[in-house]
């Protein structure tokens, strides 16, 4: 369908069209190299982001852990985990994010912090972790730190920002970071589904409650001992255990629905690709 | 030199048969108003979407849109931006940040405007649209029409040289779609901005638009001044249910005589017409009839309950009073309504007059402070949720999409037969009485409008409840739809349902209720049949009334209004 | 009533409460965290009249009593054995520790309150607006969410009760499923309804670069003073901590800086400087009473 124009006022319409199927083809092969480019870039953030916070952020801990030995364990350790966060949140900025990951990021946070909101009925029976995890896993890894981090942030400020929000924005935004990288999104078998469950129930426990007790434990010693964090870690247990079982139910019945949704969703858009 | 102009454009979306747009052209200058009528589905949304390439669908494209001489696909970005604004369907969702102010930046925030830029055309946005009242207020705290108000000022403060906007007022009451209209027009008169717009309310555009453009399955059937468009729609009687009332009237009732004449669109010039044509109808009859006496005006409340109440009423709420807290005011203040079976019963007024939550406490799903609600003669709150909802009483809200929690229409009609282990041959019953059988299978966020309607009623007659409550079941209809959905009610009330419907459509209430309810400030001030309750007002009324006031008083549809011309 | 300090510019704001919030954390001082408890709570309840001892109650005396108990029960250092539990030393050092520790877990904590009550999601879409424009927008759009979402699963839920799907008065488990049906309906709505809020993002030019935050804050004469004298606060305490003023250990055996001349008047100097927002306050109710009584 070769056609012209009456009237040619500028050299763009001047070229001559090229035929609609070509011009479909060559923005299918553009679309092809740009998810071949995409696609690179993303696996060397991955790699970048995974060595920052598996080597960079513990070996900060550590140096901080000798260094500051006997001052202030508190605002150090407060420092050193805002700090570790800082290269996430660049790298998001830095790539400059396209309007529809920002919308369904803002959406999925939204849904975590409703979600703490309408169960406040059951204290610490909450889907935050799952929807978290849910999101890493289907939107990769750095969505689901930046929706981790965000969900603890914008649900402490309804409920009230304190000195632990450093940490649970940690704490949440590792969940989902991990989560991103120990998974893809086929979960498709039982056996998936279960070992998706049983990473729920670890890391809520594991990671976030280990992270926030040790908040509490920072924050009332100057020389931190194993007996301390073990009388924290221990009365912090039943807590700890209430949110891994709502994350481990949550996960159950909410993963299969929410993954073809975000799936429909992603293929309606072309997000991540 | 046209601002827009479309050359034999052909769009079709991939994996479908048949084009959306079939060899479109179109011109329009700088400064016009026009207006894109047409049936749901006629192409209107993907047209205005092909004009702004950031929001164009994939597809083949064949043809091209030149914006100010040029290819749009060739404007970059930003000069996409800036220049050509677009306003969607939903306020609720195109809304993106917390606050009012953040909103109206937002365009210019992605221009990267300098600071005092931003905050002098910001101001000015606030100025001209009157938004500074609510400048820092947060974006959840504003009703429906203010949402919409906010998404045209937000996309005004780039002062674009073309705005789009697609069905703006589809989700809008009346009052508020009309000062979104005299927005509209003042920017159109006051800053020479060119204005595309499609919507189905065309009563209020008409008047305003410098040219109407008619599309029918993906085609322009017509595109010229609103004259001369309204004529060849009246033509054909599957399109002029569109039309205008006056321009309705005009073309079924004029003579010979008058065929020159302009045709009528507004109340005013509608009103003239109707004095000439009777003049010239009792000169033509050398009779001087006056006017035969039309029902003498409603006296609202007493004489309403006759009509043909031989029976009980299935429901019965007697000077209910409610309010949502202990300290919060009165929404309801001693309402009383009668709902038989087999009649369809409106119910008209503004918005906060407390029509919704009417129909909750009426429907069992409120429970009021004071007065009483009998179903069946027993108070309604003596039955439990499971007697009640499904089977005797189906409550519709507003935006029927919320009614759905499965992703199919089946799936969401089969949870309810399996849930009250109905047999399986109810589903086809079903979907043979709505004709839902070609969108079964689908997602109900694949569906258009008309279809999730049909569908949500669906889902609610499943248990055959013997009374349905629709709130706001017309909005966003087309006037060609609501001719079916019409007619879709008065089957459902021929089988001996009863009906409430909440609308802002005065001119559907009229045409369809058997009885109406006016409510105002928490209770009904009049109540009767449609012909008693509309004839004697004169503002909150239909607009065939407010033609006919004082010349033929009594006749409050076209139709009839057309009927009484004629037999003269 | 507005809080005075609530139209300073969010940028000085900030510092202001960085500074309250990391001095406790940083220097223990007993006299120095009186002085930032007392503030904090003098502002508190300025800003929150007697609804200040609900966070008083709830919040920071909770945490001071459990650290204050907890500490010498864990922390056996110091030198000054009082007696023994179950074989372990209790001593007069880890007790006046955890005392130390409680006030500025109580100076913290209150410190946020007054924080939570000036720094609205406005100032923080803001702040964050001119570091992490994407963040910033992200956080706005997830705030503006929340209700709207919280709204819309209440209307799922009525939408299911007038269809007769409502599980009200039934058993755990079903309300249980009930509401996880209503869950994944706002999701699927959420989801399906974020792609006009992208379009409409896309439409008015999101992904342009540069892209600049709208401030809706200025920086006028008041900033500059009030910034100005915070500055001032924070030099002097840092020449304080250089030339060795303030110094406290708690462990092997407590010991504190000397009530010098010196120290005295760095205190006076901190308590005018966390004073700010509340004689900020004071200023403007007088003025207002001037104003008042000249009429």
């Amino acid at each position: 369908m070769q056609k012209e124009f009456a009237e040619k006022p500028n050299t763009a319409a001047a070229r001559p069209e090229p035929a609609a199927d070509e011009r479909v083809l060559a923005a299918e092969r553009l679309r092809a190299r740009q998810a071949a480019e995409e696609k690179k870039r993303r696996l060397i953030r991955r790699i970048v982001s995974a060595v920052l916070i598996l080597v960079f952020v513990p070996s900060v801990i550590l140096v901080g852990l000798l260094e500051w030995h006997d001052r202030q364990f508190y605002i150090v350790s407060m420092l050193i985990i805002a700090l570790s966060m800082v290269p996430f949140f660049f790298m998001f900025e830095k790539r400059r994010p396209r309007a529809r990951e920002l919308t369904l990021i803002a959406v999925m946070v939204a849904l975590g912090v409703a979600g703490r909101a309408a169960f406040y009925m059951l204290p610490h029976f909450k889907p935050i972790a799952a929807i978290v995890i849910i999101t890493g896993v289907s939107l990769g890894s750095e969505a689901g730190f930046i929706t981790g981090a965000l969900t603890a942030f914008v649900s402490n400020m309804f409920f009230g920002q304190g000195p632990w929000t450093p940490w649970q924005m940690f704490a949440l935004g590792l969940i989902g970071f991990l989560s991103g990288i120990l998974f893809n999104d086929q979960i498709t078998t039982k056996l998936k589904l279960f070992l998706l469950c049983a990473y729920g129930a670890f890391v809520t426990v594991g990671i976030y409650g280990q992270i926030v007790d040790t908040q509490v434990v920072f924050s009332s010693a100057q020389n931190v001992t194993w007996e301390m964090f073990l009388a924290v870690y221990a009365s912090g247990l039943p807590v700890n255990l209430v949110f891994a079982s709502a994350t481990v139910l949550f996960l159950l019945l909410l993963t299969k629905p929410l993954l073809n949704k975000l799936g429909r969703i992603k293929k309606k858009h072309g997000v991540f690709r | 030199m046209a601002l827009v102009e479309i050359k034999d454009l052909t769009f079709t979306y991939p994996e479908a048969d048949k084009a959306a747009l079939l060899n479109i052209d179109l011109s329009v200058s700088e400064g016009e108003f026009v207006l894109i009528a047409g049936p749901s589905g006629c192409g209107k949304s993907t047209l205005l979407r092909m004009l702004k390439p950031a929001l164009s669908s994939f597809g083949s494209v064949s043809g091209a849109v030149l914006f100010g001489g040029e290819p749009v696909e060739a404007l970059d970005l930003r000069r996409q931006t800036s220049e050509i604004g677009f306003v969607m369907q939903d306020p609720e969702m195109q809304i993106a940040t917390d606050k009012v102010w953040h909103e109206l930046a937002f365009g210019l925030e992605s221009l990267g405007v300098d600071q005092s830029t931003m905050r002098v055309r910001v101001a000015e946005m606030a100025n001209f649209f009157g938004i500074q009242k609510w400048f820092h207020s947060p974006v959840s705290e504003l009703s429906g029409g203010q949402k919409q108000l906010l998404c045209l000022a937000s996309v005004m403060v780039m002062q674009p040289r073309l705005l789009i906007l697609d069905e703006p007022t589809s989700q809008l009451d009346p009052i508020a779609a009309a000062d979104f209209f005299d927005t509209l027009k003042r920017i159109n008169s006051e800053l020479g901005t060119t204005v595309m717009i499609t919507e189905h309310r065309v009563e209020g555009l008409f008047p305003i638009a410098d040219k109407v453009v008619f599309m029918r399955n993906g085609g322009i059937l017509h595109s010229g001044t609103p004259e001369s468009c309204a004529e060849l729609l009246s033509r054909d009687p599957a399109l002029s249910a569109v039309l205008p009332t006056a321009m309705t009237v005009y073309y079924e009732t004029r003579t010979e005589s008058m065929k020159d004449l302009p045709a009528p669109i507004t109340v005013r010039d509608g009103r003239a017409y109707l004095k000439r044509i009777l003049e010239e109808k009792t000169a033509a009859a050398k009779k001087a009839l006056p006017q035969a006496a039309a029902p003498s005006p409603a006296r609202p409340r007493e004489k309403a309950q006759k009509s043909k109440r031989s029976e009980k009423p299935v429901i019965s709420m007697r000077d209910v009073w409610f309010r949502y807290e202990r300290n919060s005011d009165d929404i309801l203040k001693g309402a009383s309504l009668e709902i038989n079976a087999g009649e369809l019963t409106c119910i008209i007024g503004g918005n906060g007059a407390g029509k919704t939550t009417a129909v909750m406490t009426a429907s069992g799903m409120l429970k009021p402070y004071r007065g009483r609600v009998l179903l069946d003669g027993k108070p309604i709150d003596k039955y439990s949720d499971g007697e009640l909802f499904g089977r005797r009483v189906g409550v519709l809200l507003q935006n029927p999409i919320l009614s759905f929690v499965h992703d199919s229409v089946r799936e969401e009609l089969e949870a309810v037969i399996k849930k009250n282990k109905l047999d399986k041959s109810r589903l086809d019953e079903i979907a043979e009485l709505m004709e839902l059988s070609g969108i079964l299978e689908s997602n109900p966020y694949d569906i258009s409008g008309g279809e999730l309607q049909r569908a949500a009623i669906a889902k609610l007659l499943v248990l055959e409840p013997r009374i349905l409550f629709l709130d706001e079941a017309t909005k966003g209809m087309d006037a060609f739809f609501k001719v079916k959905f019409g007619a879709l009610l008065r089957k459902l009330t021929a089988q001996g349902t009863a009906i409430v419907l909440i609308s802002h459509d005065i001119e559907f209430c009229a045409e369809y209720a058997d009885r109406l309810a006016m409510f105002f400030d928490g209770g009904i001030i009049a109540e009767g049949t449609p012909k008693e309750v509309l004839s004697g007002n004169n503002f909150y009324t239909t607009v065939a009334a407010r033609i006919g006031r004082g010349m033929m008083d009594g006749a409050v549809t076209a139709g009839e209004l057309i009927e009484r011309i004629n037999r003269k | 009533m507005r809080d005075a300090f609530d139209t300073v510019n969010p940028i000085v704001a900030f510092v202001f409460f960085a500074f309250a919030l990391i001095m406790p954390m940083l220097v223990m001082h007993p006299v120095l965290l009186g002085i930032s408890l007392a503030c904090a709570l003098a502002w508190l309840f300025i800003l929150r009249g007697k609804r200040a001892w609900g966070y008083i109650l709830k919040f920071a005396l909770p945490v001071m009593l459990l650290t204050a108990v907890m500490n010498p029960l864990f922390n056996h250092a110091g030198v000054t054995i009082l007696f023994y539990l179950r074989h372990n030393p209790i001593t007069l050092e880890s007790i006046v520790y955890g005392v130390a520790s409680a006030g500025m877990l109580a100076s913290v904590v209150l410190w946020f309150a007054c924080f939570n009550a000036i720094f609205t999601s406005d100032k923080i879409v803001y702040l964050l607006g001119r570091f992490a424009p994407s963040l910033s927008l992200v956080l706005s759009m997830a705030l503006r969410f929340v209700p709207l979402f919280s709204h819309q699963a209440k209307r799922i839920a009525q939408a299911q009760r007038g269809a007769g799907m409502g599980t009200r008065g039934g058993s755990i488990l079903a309300r249980a499923r009930n509401g996880l049906s209503i869950l994944s309906s706002l999701i699927t709505w959420a989801l399906e309804s974020s792609v006009t809020t992208a379009d409409s993002m896309r439409s008015r030019g999101y992904g342009l670069h540069p892209r600049r935050s709208f401030a809706n804050y200025r920086f006028d004469g008041r900033d500059a003073l009030v910034g100005g004298l915070l500055a001032l606060g924070m030099l002097c305490t840092a020449l304080a901590s250089y030339f060795k003023l303030i110094g406290i250990r708690f462990f092997p055996s407590y010991k504190a800086n000397e009530a010098t001349p010196l120290f005295i008047a760095f205190c006076v100097i901190y308590a005018l400087t966390l004073l700010i927002p509340v004689m900020m306050n004071s200023i403007e109710a007088y003025r207002w009473h001037l104003l008042r009584s000249r009429i």
